[in-house]
């Protein structure tokens, strides 16, 4: 086997995932900083991208290929709305969840919106945000075989070509990487949140 | 009617919940069991229903030993009513109040019967109340469900472990008065575990107070007021005392 | 047109097939899960990476069993519908409170009675929504399923894109998009109208 095929193969898997992941969760956590104080809003926008979640990958790929066609575009658009929810959900949730009792402080201490945002509540909120970026990565990873369907490239390539040719070295080399750099940037968050994470009193049940 | 002969709990080597407790409690009687927390006030009553069982010593009921008996329908024949209630959120209150019933196998007709029966003993509407679900009941309102699920299947024994502990003062007094006239009218056998002292003096035949696992005193709140077996008892109930004298 | 319907019955009823297979080993392995933190330890990992391997590879290897047919996809749907339906039932047992546990004990309940009664009920809107999930991303999985044999809407998708006919591709994506969605919605209703009751302890 061709190990500069799956070289390539690898390098354009990573490029659809950290180029879409990377856009979504700039978008995600925006709308997250906006949205989390206005429920209505975000349970909204929360539907929505979860209706897009639901959309089979393959009925989405089908819809946008006559506005964008096949390739790497369609492909990193696809897989930068299917990253959207975890990470919204996410950030809503953690920024929701800090302690009221800080913010109040931060309030009366007199810091205004921007500053209790920036240096309370999005410290305290990283752990949680990067949880659903965490997902949303290893998701994509996953999801990311697929757009070998629409000329993407990507470890699908390796897997297509295994379905053709009924050849099962092909299809694991184009499962394994993928599963193991899934499983790598699991890890890679890990660490990233305990780095970012507060330390905290044991509990006293 | 129910006795506890030389009981024993303990969970390791040395540690011991309950010690050398013997006691007789007698039909019709409501006995409030007192005490510091972790004194082991809690553990006998689960001792009674078999949630616990002893190290060692004999529980008799009605002069049999509750070892003698299956567990599951010892329990049946009791009520037991906890602090936090946990009444069952996808039932009904009728449904809640007849659970034991049901299990027990009485057509529907005679539970929905005297589910309702129960709810017009305490002036709760069934028509207004029957077809709810917990959620829409308040804190107080809760408790007083848990009570008649405990009294449904009519059983001669009723088990509380603090229940009125969750409740805020204005509502624990009226449960409290609503539970005195309960016991006169239906005559049951009540063993009430409860850290409040009011309540104890308010509610008890007699008083059970326990220190350490072991009893310190059991009497009427006359006895435990004026002739103390223990400097201990004074200490205990002095605080509460004071503040009622200057009341 | 008719065409049309038969492939979108036949989609619901292979993604249908794999979910209810999941759903019967799923639940009494939710159930030993909530049991035994031992077994907890090795089927949620286990699930959870089942859940991160690549859909066409799962499918691609299972080829290698069951080749061209309904059978390896069906079997692909098992696999991965098993981790949300098996967390699904766990987090449902776990979520009841020990003041309930403690009250039907007490009261005397027996363990089948508690199961029936307490157990099973108050499980059963985690477990819609747990098969609710499954059921979707089955939908999903399915249209892949027509590179090893199976049927369904990723027919007329698949050759529509390899032939750049877009009509064609429209008359596959959209059923799909629409089994789905509709899927999601209808499951998320029926969920709220199963439990007229709130949860306990949540």
């Amino acid at each position: 086997m061709n190990s500069a095929l799956l070289w390539d193969a690898f390098l354009r898997h990573l490029l659809l995932c950290f180029v879409s992941v990377g856009l979504g969760t700039l978008v995600a956590v925006s709308m997250g900083i906006y949205l989390f104080n206005r429920p209505r809003h975000a349970s909204l926008w929360l539907s929505l991208t979860g209706a897009i979640q639901t959309i089979p990958s393959l009925a989405l790929y089908g819809l946008l290929l006559p506005v964008l066609g096949i390739g790497l575009v369609p492909a990193v658009t696809v897989l930068f709305f299917y990253s959207l929810t975890p990470i919204l959900r996410s950030t809503l949730v953690s920024l929701r969840q800090v302690d009221p009792v800080l913010t109040e402080a931060a309030r009366g201490m007199g810091m205004d919106r921007w500053q209790i945002l920036r240096r309370v509540r999005l410290p305290l909120a990283l752990a949680g945000i990067l949880a659903g970026i965490r997902l949303s990565t290893m998701y994509i990873i996953s999801w990311a075989t697929l757009a070998a369907f629409i000329g993407a490239g990507g470890l699908g390539d390796l897997v297509l070509g295994g379905i053709y040719n009924y050849d099962f070295s092909l299809i694991l080399a184009g499962s394994i990487p993928a599963v193991l750099l899934a499983m790598g940037c699991g890890y890679f968050f890990d660490w990233l949140a305990n780095k970012f994470s507060i330390p905290e009193a044991p509990d006293h049940e | 009617m129910i006795s506890y002969e030389d009981i024993c709990k303990s969970y390791q080597d040395d540690l011991y919940a309950v010690r050398d407790f013997s006691l007789a409690i007698g039909a019709g009687e409501l006995m409030a069991v007192i005490g510091p927390s972790g004194c082991g006030k809690t553990t006998v009553l689960k001792l009674l229903n078999r949630l616990v069982e002893p190290t060692s010593g004999v529980i008799r009921l009605h002069g049999e030993d509750i070892r003698d008996l299956d567990p599951i329908s010892l329990r049946r024949r009791m009520g037991y009513v906890i602090q936090q209630v946990g009444l069952f959120p996808h039932m009904t209150i009728l449904e809640n109040i007849s659970v034991v019933p049901d299990i027990l196998g009485w057509p529907r007709e005679k539970q929905r019967a005297r589910a309702v029966e129960l709810l017009e003993l305490i002036d709760m509407d069934p028509q207004l109340y029957g077809q709810r679900y917990p959620y829409q009941l308040s804190g107080g309102q809760q408790q007083r469900i848990g009570v008649l699920r405990a009294l449904a299947a009519d059983p001669d024994v009723i088990l509380m472990d603090e229940p009125f502990g969750a409740v805020d003062p204005l509502t624990r007094g009226k449960l409290q008065q609503e539970l005195k006239s309960l016991h006169t009218r239906l005559g049951k056998t009540i063993l009430l575990v409860t850290h409040d002292i009011e309540e104890a003096f308010l509610l008890a035949d007699r008083i059970l107070l326990m220190q350490g696992g072991r009893i310190v005193q059991v009497g009427t709140a006359d006895q435990l007021k004026n002739q103390p077996a223990d400097p201990y008892v004074s200490e205990y109930i002095g605080s509460w005392l004071r503040k009622a004298c200057h009341e | 047109m008719n065409e049309i319907l038969t492939l979108t019955l036949q989609h619901l009823s292979l993604s249908l097939q794999g979910v209810f297979w999941a759903v019967l080993a799923g639940i009494p392995l939710g159930y030993w899960a909530y049991r035994s933190p031992r077994f907890r330890s090795v089927i949620f990992p286990l699930s959870e990476w089942l859940q991160i391997f690549p859909t066409l590879a799962l499918l691609a290897l299972l080829l290698f069993v069951w080749g061209l047919s309904d059978t390896t996809l069906i079997a692909a749907l098992f696999l991965y519908s098993l981790l949300p339906i098996v967390s699904a039932t766990h987090a449902g047992l776990a979520g009841i409170s020990p003041a309930i546990r403690e009250s039907a004990r007490g009261l005397g309940m027996n363990r089948v009675q508690f199961f029936w009664r307490i157990q099973l009920p108050l499980s059963t809107p985690h477990l819609l929504s747990g098969i609710r999930i499954a059921l979707v991303t089955a939908v999903g999985i399915t249209t892949v399923g027509v590179l090893v044999g199976a049927g369904g809407l990723g027919k007329p998708i698949w050759r529509g894109i390899q032939t750049q006919n877009t009509p064609m591709i429209l008359s596959g994506a959209l059923p799909a998009a629409c089994l789905a969605i509709c899927i999601d919605f209808a499951g998320q209703w029926l969920e709220k109208r199963i439990t007229p009751w709130r949860q306990d302890s949540e």
